[in-house]
């Protein structure tokens, strides 16, 4: 054992030992160290949404956040959402509505959509709209995605698990 | 006709992948042994290269390998000149990213900087300086490319118009906006000098192509593997950090990964170029159409890009033009080199074209929709420079959009509103041609009774989940039963790239006659198998049934019977598709901001045939929010110096969310296309007309017309101070 410290982090429920530098960018650690790459880079400056994960429930983007920052917080990635095999009923909005194209930004819509649901079950489609306005979509001109939010929360309560895939 | 599989609204194949975030990019590839490339860029968007030291950087830790322009084959990295900001001109792989991004910091360039010409009017004039050394006509420089096109006679046309139009319209260059930014790995196997590229592209055969020739590899040692796409819109065709990375491995030893930064990949991809387009029109007092001239300037940036002809020879819009001089020229600036965005220049020609049709009806006095009306195109009209309208859906494409968007009456009511914000509604039409190019495909009946698609072609827009559709519908089962593979260069039939809404027209009508191959040979292999003549032996439903017999057999018990069923088919000549779309935009503008809210967006495309019609929509509304930025936000701002000034995406607004209209959108479905089931590309048509009918809705609430793109709201608070 080299003895350098590590990073415990919180990620789906479960805790990871990291030898992760806690000035490492949350994003970079969840990629490179834990092999979650659901979270995407894009920008690396916050403007293009596509690394947002949950930190204690809310949608952060994770190339602003520094590994250290993290510590102690219950982190979410797409892979958490739902168990292996199974769909979050958000995820199975996406699909049922067409609201996947490339893909590239789609498990981060669907963790900002989590959290919006979780806080408010029963959004209209501006608040939607609103909630979603961090997370950039170039492919479906976004109206599939608000579609598929708002039948996600018209089907059920958001801590239901399970997917009809 | 009732279909089983076709015309369905069928969940993408690649969705449940896709939602759970276990879909593979090439950013997220990791292979055993694998080092980071970065590639150092240059600042000045006109340069000479004094001299490059790179002694520094090799010493540095963690370094495996550097290289220059003068270490590999011309195309790769610039030797003695730069001619846009963030060309490469070294590259380093090292252990990290961190260590491979250090090293670059210390590779000592020297630069002597030039002038950098921007603009595409000055950079032909007559004395301007040469982006490069060799140009035809001194009286042109800069220029590397004329087109023309001309039909019947100008002047003539000219001379018997009752009115004649002169306007100039500009478009800028934007980003395609993808999310995915570009990346590769490659992986060159020491010893027996194959490599293999894993990267987000368009277009796998191309670019094995292409990097045959920049490494001077045979195509048999180079294997392409186009990974899931994360956007690409026209922006991920030619090669972008390939060779690069291709040219580290060599050295390194190891896989190379090279992932492009945000503010490189404005910089340095192929962006969309902009261009400045000059109309002359004549026309007879009830808005018919004479004559069409045009002078049409095209930016390709600093090296050959993306091609110019198609937007002169679709400059007449989908109308009847009888006289028609294009005269279209493709100028080097010291930009990055152009590259393709969804419709190449479409977008941009319908953006003059359709803006002149409002301002003509509207000096005289015309409906815009019954000016359009008068002029749509006809069967047998000549299109495409020099080809004969196969069909014209273009007044019943019209008509549709006027009729869901409710247009009649609307025009006008803006102007009549108090208060700062008015409405208005604008209405534009534009059409696009649709080629099958290099199709192939291999269609595989299993042992099971489940059947294997291969194609070559990049799945972008969910053509795959169409493919799946395709063999279903031929093969009569359920969509499930089908598997549709991607395949690689060395693994696939060669295809061309996911470009011009080609590859559901052109592969998918592959994918169909490779499966009715695949059910011949099936046919063929039972009727010895069985002892009945092919003809008495169909194929249908999922099963296969003799006629006058009792006993049907399953697709898998015909499988195990028959021996290998393994159904193919090539393309390259299925006659053009015309797309047509027409789109009104009802938008909100803000008379004392300038600021242009698009509050609703209608659009009536004629698509052939809606294989997957969930999928359909997509297109079109991600296309439409693609022509909203376009319309009003997207654009590239440089200093005098040629520096980009807005990389990144906050200041290069792409639309969120909450900017995002009511869309209507109305499906014409009239099955006259050599696509399969009568089905043709629908994935570009859609942003053609959205741009220019923003711009004449605009217009239309505040009687100021903005010429040039994006109608920003200090554009358009200047144009309203000006009065217009």
């Amino acid at each position: 054992m080299s003895g350098r410290p590590t990073l415990e982090l919180q990620v789906n429920g479960r805790v990871y030992e990291t030898a992760a530098h806690p000035s490492e960018r949350l994003l970079d650690v969840l990629r490179e160290r834990l092999g979650l790459t659901g979270a995407k880079e894009g920008c690396g400056t916050g403007q293009c949404g596509a690394c947002t994960v949950l930190l204690d429930g809310r949608p952060v983007t994770s190339c602003l956040v520094l590994a250290g920052d993290a510590v102690g917080r219950e982190i979410t990635t797409i892979e958490g959402l739902a168990p292996p095999g199974e769909l979050h009923p958000l995820q199975q909005a996406f699909l049922d509505h067409g609201a996947v194209q490339c893909g590239f930004c789609t498990p981060a819509m669907v963790l900002t959509a989590k959290a919006l649901l979780d806080e408010n079950p029963r959004p209209r489609p501006e608040e939607i709209a609103r909630a979603l306005a961090g997370n950039l979509c170039r492919c479906t001109g976004y109206r599939k995605i608000v579609e598929a939010i708002q039948a996600a929360a018209a089907g059920g309560s958001q801590g239901q698990r399970g997917g009809r895939r | 006709m009732t279909h089983i599989a076709v015309g369905k609204r069928i969940p993408r194949l690649d969705g449940v992948e896709k939602v759970t975030g276990r879909t593979q990019y090439v950013a997220d590839l990791t292979l055993p042994g694998m080092v980071w490339g970065a590639v150092l860029r240059s600042p000045h968007a006109h340069a000479r290269i004094r001299r490059v030291n790179t002694d520094r950087a090799a010493r540095m830790p963690g370094v495996l390998a550097v290289i220059t322009g003068r270490d590999v084959r011309e195309g790769v990295l610039a030797r003695e000149r730069v001619r846009y900001q963030g060309e490469a001109v070294a590259a380093v792989a090292a252990h990290t990213r961190e260590q491979a991004e250090a090293a670059l910091r210390v590779v000592e360039v020297e630069y002597a900087a030039l002038p950098a010409v921007m603009e595409v009017r000055e950079a032909m004039r007559p004395g301007a300086v040469r982006i490069h050394e060799a140009s035809e006509d001194p009286q042109l420089p800069n220029v590397c490319g004329v087109v023309e096109v001309k039909r019947g006679d100008v002047k003539a046309g000219f001379a018997a118009a009752d009115r004649i139009f002169e306007e100039t319209f500009e478009t800028p260059w934007t980003h395609q906006g993808f999310i995915e930014p570009h990346a590769s790995v490659a992986s060159a196997e020491p010893g027996t000098g194959r490599i293999t590229l894993w990267t987000a592209t368009q277009a796998q055969f191309n670019q094995r192509a292409e990097l045959a020739h920049v490494l001077g590899v045979p195509m048999s040692r180079l294997r392409v593997v186009g990974m899931p796409v994360g956007g690409a819109f026209g922006g991920k065709i030619a090669l972008c950090v390939e060779a690069i990375a291709a040219e580290l491995s060599r050295r390194a030893g190891r896989p190379v990964k090279v992932v492009v930064s945000r503010r490189d990949d404005f910089w340095a991809t192929r962006p969309c170029g902009g261009s400045v387009l000059e109309l002359k029109a004549g026309v007879k007092a009830d808005g018919t159409l004479v004559a069409l001239e045009a002078r049409l300037l095209f930016d390709t940036g600093a090296y050959e890009g993306a091609q110019h002809s198609t937007g002169a020879v679709l400059l007449q819009g989908p109308y009847r033009v009888p006289n028609l001089a294009v005269k279209s020229y493709a100028i080097y600036t010291n930009r990055p080199p152009a590259g393709a965005r969804r419709a190449l220049t479409s977008p941009h020609v319908h953006f003059a074209i359709e803006s002149l049709m409002d301002i003509m009806a509207r000096d005289l006095g015309l409906d815009p929709l019954d000016i359009r009306l008068r002029n749509a195109l006809r069967k047998g009209d000549p299109v495409m420079g020099g080809l004969e309208a196969p069909y014209s859906s273009v007044e019943k494409v019209l008509r549709a959009a006027a009729q869901a968007a409710g247009w009649a009456g609307r025009r006008g009511e803006g102007r009549r509103g108090r208060g700062p914000r008015v409405r208005g509604w604008g209405l534009a039409a534009g059409h696009w041609s649709i080629w099958a190019g290099m199709s192939s495909a291999w269609v595989q009946l299993n042992e099971d009774g489940t059947i294997s698609v291969l194609t070559g072609a990049i799945n972008l827009t969910g053509t795959d989940t169409s493919f799946a559709q395709i063999a279903a519908e031929c093969f009569g089962v359920p969509v499930e039963r089908v598997t549709v593979h991607q395949g690689d260069t060395d693994s696939s039939p060669r295809n061309d790239g996911t470009w011009g809404s080609r590859v559901l027209f052109g592969v998918g009508e592959a994918v169909r006659r490779a499966a009715e191959d695949a059910k011949r040979q099936l046919v063929q292999a039972l009727s010895a198998e069985l002892h009945a003549p092919p003809d008495r032996i169909e194929v249908a439903a999922g099963r296969v049934s003799i006629k006058g017999r009792r006993r049907s057999l399953s697709l898998a018990e015909a499988a195990q019977r028959a021996g290998p069923v393994a159904g193919r088919a090539a393309l390259d000549d299925l006659p053009f598709g015309l797309a047509v779309a027409a789109q009104v935009a009802e938008v909100e503008v803000d008379r004392e901001t300038g600021r242009v809210r698009v509050r609703r967006l209608v659009c009536a495309q004629d698509v052939g045939f809606a294989i997957n019609p969930m999928s359909v929509e997509g297109q079109i509304e991600g296309a439409m929010s693609q022509g909203m930025g376009y319309a009003l936000s997207e654009q590239y701002i440089y200093d005098g110096e040629g520096r980009l000034l807005n990389p990144d995406l906050m200041d290069f607004r792409l639309p969120i969310a909450p900017d995002h209209p009511e869309v209507a959108i109305r499906l014409l479905e009239e099955r006259r296309d050599a696509g399969p089931f009568g089905a043709k590309g629908v994935g570009e048509p859609p942003l053609v007309p959205t741009a220019p009918a923003i711009a004449n809705a605009v217009a239309d609430a505040v009687g100021v017309r903005v010429r040039r793109l994006p109608i920003t709201p200090e554009r358009l608070h200047a144009e309203l101070e000006r009065g217009g």
